[in-house]
């Protein structure tokens, strides 16, 4: 390519041009003190006429596809209401939403994971739960209190769950062991499973992101641990409880009694099923029903058995959870109606009726006592988990710093690093990405 | 565009006192270029819609400390100057997504263009059955959707997949494939060859064919054998097509992101983690402003990288 005079003159214009534009814009630029949280309370009271006009509605995941029967439910009782889905595939549900509270074309309601709502919050785009629509007690506290910021509430719970121990009746007969309840039996019952000829007895989350930090802060809390202070402002990721946790942890990857490299997420039911793995740590309650997806109806009821998470040296417990609530953008062009759909999705009728089409399960308490929430195993071992759940750091830049845990995780599992060492470098990193206040 | 036409539309009301031919000449150029910018013109709004102005954007914030709390107020921000930049270049994390990126363009560009050359050689003279067949083959992994090839690649290097099972029933070890630095680099390179050497295969073919027979006969009667013709004849009337090829490889390794995404998702221990990777994730971090600094620089490094081997490669006269 020969460049001519005249046209690298324009290209010094163009590039003048593009600075000149960049100046400009940032000419405006500064920051306008300290831009907080919106004020305390909620905004307008939600009355209790029907809801009324059109309802843009963005969901994520699977639960999406059967939310409409649900709709169908809500147009009962809110006849001139009319609502439309937009399913947003999960992966890209933060930007896409960034992106929307930029332009100002937001949906009026959207659904969040507990994983995420935080770095949603932190755009200041949603408005807080107006008062009086539902009560905080009703509802698990873990999963309430994930969506408040500075003592406002964003978020109005939809569903909950907690994780457990799900391991092979038959293997664990054959090896002549009991469901592990704290730390040292969980590694009696590894070691005895491997002597019996299983490979890797037990199944981590061995990713290394922000998913496995969060099962080292729930190993973390069992004993007596956790990566932030209660106000949310000081990293404690070096602690002593978390350096043991997850020297604890790594030494089950260590001595063999997990892998290293797998299961990933998403083919943990093969290596259980196969006999590979013979108990899935810290699992999802949704595994019961891939079991059953993959082996048949049935197999999981002959095949498992279901714990609750183990408990520390000292007895403390914790159980890592999870859910969604919904939250109402600050631009939705109609708050009313979306706030009356959230409020419906929480009365206990529509939390049972969702875990009837969906199996999700109620983060509304009151659900539970439903007649059609008992007797059921994996029902109860999830209520006894929500009871000890453990809440994710409440901050924004939390899935960078679970990430920055992650990785330092895998220099212990895969190199010579020691916990502490890692540790250490992940509260320094920590500490220079800071909390996003 | 002449220059005759810039002028023609920079200045429209041309002086009345002119000859009249060159001043239908003037007409008749004026409307060409009226022409032409009408042709050009749905180009231009496109290209400054999603590239103009979303460059501009990212050089704006690279200079500023957004972050994604900053979005419902984007001028609220401080300006920093180059911070970013030097903030950046200091931090280990996009140090080595940055050397990881400068060994798969050493690895992956000179194994994919081999690759695709021999094919191409291959197909041009060696093959004469079954050509069309065996160019479709060998282009087949260009037009696949890398989704799938990756969720393929995933399972067949698992360490329990289908490659380790045929290399265990050989009796060969059986390396972790994804799940250990130096190997997982190995497959990311594998992969980027594999889905690459097509496109480098057709392009050479084209540059091949466009060879005129007449000179390969004439260095066989003054006796050149085949290495020669290939050494003094074929390589130096390939240069274009070399230079052609060279810099779109280099761009596209350099901005790597679907093989190790989509693979190892930058693992183990970061071993894969391209510069686009580590931007694509800064940005998720809500870290705006760092990937916004981070993409400038990639796009710098790639002109720089693309100039350089223009002026080198330059045929010469």
């Amino acid at each position: 390519m020969h460049i001519t005079p005249s046209r690298s003159r324009r290209a010094v214009l163009l590039g003048a041009a593009l600075v000149a534009s960049s100046a400009l814009l940032l000419a405006g630029c500064g920051r306008s003190g300290d831009s907080g949280a919106a004020g305390s309370g909620g905004g307008a009271k939600i009355d209790d006429k029907p809801a009324k006009g059109t309802v843009e509605i963005w969901t994520q995941g699977a639960d999406g596809a059967k939310l409409p029967d649900m709709f169908t439910e809500f147009k009962k009782d809110n006849p001139d209401v009319t609502i439309n889905m937009t399913q947003v595939p999960e992966a890209e549900f933060i930007s896409k939403m960034t992106a929307a509270i930029t332009a100002g074309t937001v949906p009026d309601l959207i659904y969040s994971f507990t994983e995420s709502q935080s770095a949603l919050l932190a755009t200041g785009g949603f408005e807080p739960v107006p008062d009086g629509l539902v009560k905080p007690d009703d509802f698990f506290p873990v999963i309430w209190e994930n969506s408040v910021v500075d003592d406002v509430a964003y978020g109005v719970p939809w569903y909950a769950y907690a994780d457990m121990t799900i391991y092979r009746k038959d293997l664990a007969a054959k090896a002549g062991v009991e469901a592990p309840t704290d730390w040292a039996s969980m590694r009696t019952f590894g070691e005895k499973l491997k002597a019996s000829g299983v490979e890797y007895p037990l199944a981590l989350y061995v990713n290394y992101d922000a998913y496995t930090a969060r099962q080292l802060l729930t190993f973390a809390k069992q004993n007596g641990g956790g990566f932030i202070s209660d106000d949310q402002k000081t990293w404690t990721i070096n602690s002593k409880e978390n350096v043991e946790a997850l020297e604890y942890w790594s030494g089950l990857i260590k001595d063999g009694l997990a892998s290293p490299d797998g299961p990933a997420f998403l083919d943990t039911v093969s290596w259980s099923t196969t006999g590979k793995n013979a108990a899935i740590i810290d699992g999802g309650p949704w595994f019961i029903g891939w079991f059953d997806d993959a082996n048949g109806k049935g197999w999981a009821d002959q095949n498992l058995s279901l714990a609750v998470a183990p408990t520390g040296p000292n007895g403390d417990t914790a159980t890592t959870v999870g859910g969604g609530s919904w939250f109402v953008p600050k631009d939705s062009k109609n708050k009313d109606a979306a706030w009356k759909f959230a409020r419906f999705m929480s009365t206990p009728q529509s939390q049972v009726k969702w875990y009837q089409i969906f199996h999700n399960m109620p983060a509304l308490k009151a659900a539970w006592d439903d007649p059609a929430m008992k007797g059921d195993r994996v029902l109860e071992t999830v209520k006894a988990g929500l009871e000890t759940g453990v809440n994710l750091p409440k901050v924004a830049t939390w899935n960078q710093v679970g990430d920055v845990i992650g990785q330092q995780i895998e220099k212990v599992v895969r190199g010579n690093t020691s916990a502490k060492d890692a540790l250490d470098e992940a509260q320094k990193q920590a500490e220079s990405i800071g909390t996003g206040k | 565009m002449t220059s005759t036409a810039t002028r023609a539309l920079v200045t429209p009301e041309a002086p009345s006192r002119r000859l009249r031919g060159t001043r239908r000449a003037h007409e008749g150029s004026r409307a060409e270029a009226v022409t032409a910018w009408t042709f050009l013109a749905p180009f231009l709004v496109l290209f400054a819609l999603f590239t103009g102005i979303p460059a501009v954007f990212a050089l704006s914030a690279s200079l500023t400390d957004m972050t994604a709390r900053d979005i419902r107020d984007p001028f609220g921000v401080n300006f920093t100057g180059f911070e970013a930049f030097f903030k950046i270049i200091g931090n280990p994390g996009f140090q080595s997504a940055f050397l990881n990126t400068v060994m798969f363009v050493v690895l992956c560009v000179p194994l994919s263009m081999g690759l695709g050359f021999a094919l191409a050689l291959m197909l041009n003279s060696a093959i004469r059955r079954l050509r069309t067949f065996f160019r479709a083959a060998a282009y087949v992994p260009v037009i696949t959707n890398i989704v799938a090839a990756a969720v393929i690649w995933q399972y067949a290097f698992s360490i329990t997949g289908p490659v380790n099972n045929s290399l265990g029933a050989l009796g060969l070890p059986q390396p972790n494939w994804l799940g250990d630095p130096g190997w997982a680099i190995t497959t990311v390179v594998m992969m980027g060859v594999w889905r690459t050497a097509g496109t480098c295969m057709i392009l050479f073919l084209a540059g091949l064919q466009a060879v005129p027979e007449e000179i390969y006969e004439a260095a066989s009667t003054d006796g050149a054998g085949r290495w020669r013709t290939l050494w003094s004849i074929t390589l130096p009337l390939l240069r274009p097509t070399t230079l052609l090829v060279t810099v779109l490889q280099t761009v596209s390794f350099l901005n790597i992101f679907e093989e190790p995404y989509l693979l190892t998702k930058g693992g183990p221990l970061g071993s894969t983690k391209s510069i686009a990777l580590w931007v694509y994730e800064q940005f998720g971090f809500g870290n705006i402003s760092a990937s916004m600094a981070g993409s400038v620089l990639l796009l710098l490094l790639v002109g720089i990288v693309a100039i350089v081997q223009f002026r080198m490669l330059r045929p010469k006269h």
